[in-house]
């Protein structure tokens, strides 16, 4: 009379929300407008000078983006604990479009994610000088590869020993290499091209971003295209480093 | 100009990773939080994380548990923060939120939940949260021993260990009268049963 239960099933059967249920963000007018505020909050903020005293102003994060700024994202494990530390072999900096800046020597540290080009260090240098990590300050600063293959720059006093501190490894040498500047290079041109019209086609696009892939030797990336429709019918931008992809974006037209 | 450009392009990558998985991640804040605006809150915390974070966030199928990892920081400190303001929970019944992963909150048993609910919730969190991200979230043990930082064959012993005190008090609590009351983790582990 011993009825078997299975508790594992039992459990799925009494799973109060199945995520296959609940609206995409595209049919959600609050996932849409969280993601808006979101993605105002601080992210890339190169720091040029010809734009970079507006994009200070413009991007001010809401009042729930400052709280969560504000708020240390906690430790999940020890990381970066000197008990722990161990030589790692260097690294290739496989994702070279992207670089964080770290406001301590620790992964869970808010951090200003900015351009990848070819001195990271010194971009990063230039956000801590504007107090965009914190109050405004030049600290010695020392490159580490992230484990998802880009760069982060921490503030170190002891040089590169902080990479394995935290258990990562230091870029190889030389670095920016070759890819990561013709990358850095073909990035440049593209958006140039992108930015001087208003609405570029699916196809136009497609066209200048093989032209410009082309141009800078990077021929192992491929374009993947969106599906473009009357209300999206603008290309956008995105790179997908992890894959050497570029993706075509539909936009409106009043999107960029 | 290019900066306009760069960050336009990070906003669309962001945008792909956001259109994919903001369902399974407010999902996932829905069966832990006691209520509605509580996970539309831990969603809207995550996905910032995320968005700062980009360059950190994995790719393929490990894009997932590292949301769920953040949302689970999230909602840890979003409970400390209740915690903090009626030192004592209070909450009871009738609630959605049924997998939950800190000592305040532990063991509610609801008026209306099932044998099942009640039954996972009699056990330790972190066995509330494994057998809840098998049976709810659907990861694997790999993906769940990224998510937690250990082992896969670690995953697989908790989740079998997990899974036998669930069954039996599944099988304790069949037949009997709903609880219908709060009980701490403290009682649960002093044996009061009633």
């Amino acid at each position: 009379m011993t009825e078997e239960i299975d508790p594992i099933e039992a459990l799925r059967a009494a799973n109060p929300v199945d995520s296959h249920k609940l609206a995409d963000p595209s049919g959600s007018a609050s996932a849409r407008a969280l993601f808006e505020e979101i993605t105002m909050s601080p992210l890339t903020l190169t720091p040029t000078p010809s734009t970079a005293d507006e994009t200070d102003a413009s991007v001010r994060p809401h009042r729930r983006v400052r709280r969560i700024v504000l708020i240390p994202v906690i430790a999940v494990a020890a990381v970066g604990l000197a008990a722990f530390a161990w030589a790692i072999a260097p690294s290739p900096v496989s994702k070279p479009t992207t670089v964080g800046c770290y406001a301590a020597d620790n992964l869970n540290a808010n951090t200003v994610i900015i351009d990848g080009g070819s001195d990271p260090i010194g971009a990063c240098s230039a956000i801590w000088a504007k107090g965009q990590l914190g109050q405004p300050s030049q600290p010695l600063l020392a490159a580490c590869v992230l484990p998802s293959g880009s760069l982060g720059v921490f503030p170190s006093s002891s040089g590169e020993t902080v990479c394995s501190q935290m258990s990562l490894a230091t870029p190889i040498q030389p670095y920016p290499n070759s890819q990561s500047l013709a990358f850095e290079s073909f990035k440049s041109a593209v958006v140039a091209d992108f930015m001087a019209t208003s609405c570029m086609s699916p196809a136009q696009a497609q066209t200048t971003v093989t032209r410009d892939l082309d141009d800078h030797g990077l021929s192992t990336w491929t374009t993947s295209t969106g599906t473009f429709t009357a209300d999206r019918p603008c290309a956008g931008l995105a790179f997908n480093t992890d894959q050497n992809q570029v993706l075509l974006v539909p936009q409106t037209p009043s999107g960029g | 100009m290019s900066d306009s450009g760069d960050t336009e392009g990070a906003r669309e990558y962001f945008r792909t990773i956001y259109d994919a998985k903001y369902r399974y991640v407010l999902a996932y804040a829905l069966r832990r939080t006691p209520n509605e605006a509580s996970a539309n809150d831990a969603v809207a915390d995550t996905f910032l994380v995320a968005w700062r974070r980009l360059p950190d966030i994995p790719t393929g199928d490990e894009t997932l548990p590292w949301l769920y990892a953040v949302a689970r920081r999230v909602l840890a400190n979003q409970r400390r923060g209740d915690a903090r303001q009626s030192h004592l929970v209070q909450r009871i019944g009738n609630e959605s939120g049924a997998c939950t992963n800190d000592v305040e909150y532990t063991v509610m048993v609801g008026e209306t939940e099932s044998e099942t609910v009640a039954a996972l919730r009699m056990l330790d969190p972190d066995d509330q949260e494994l057998l809840c991200l098998v049976a709810w979230e659907e990861l694997s043990h790999r993906q769940i021993a990224g998510m937690l930082g250990c082992s896969e064959n670690a995953v697989a012993i908790r989740v079998h260990r997990a899974r036998t005190k669930l069954r039996g008090h599944m099988e304790n609590l069949k037949g009997k009268p709903n609880l219908g009351h709060i009980r701490t983790k403290a009682a649960l582990v002093e044996g009061d049963a009633s």
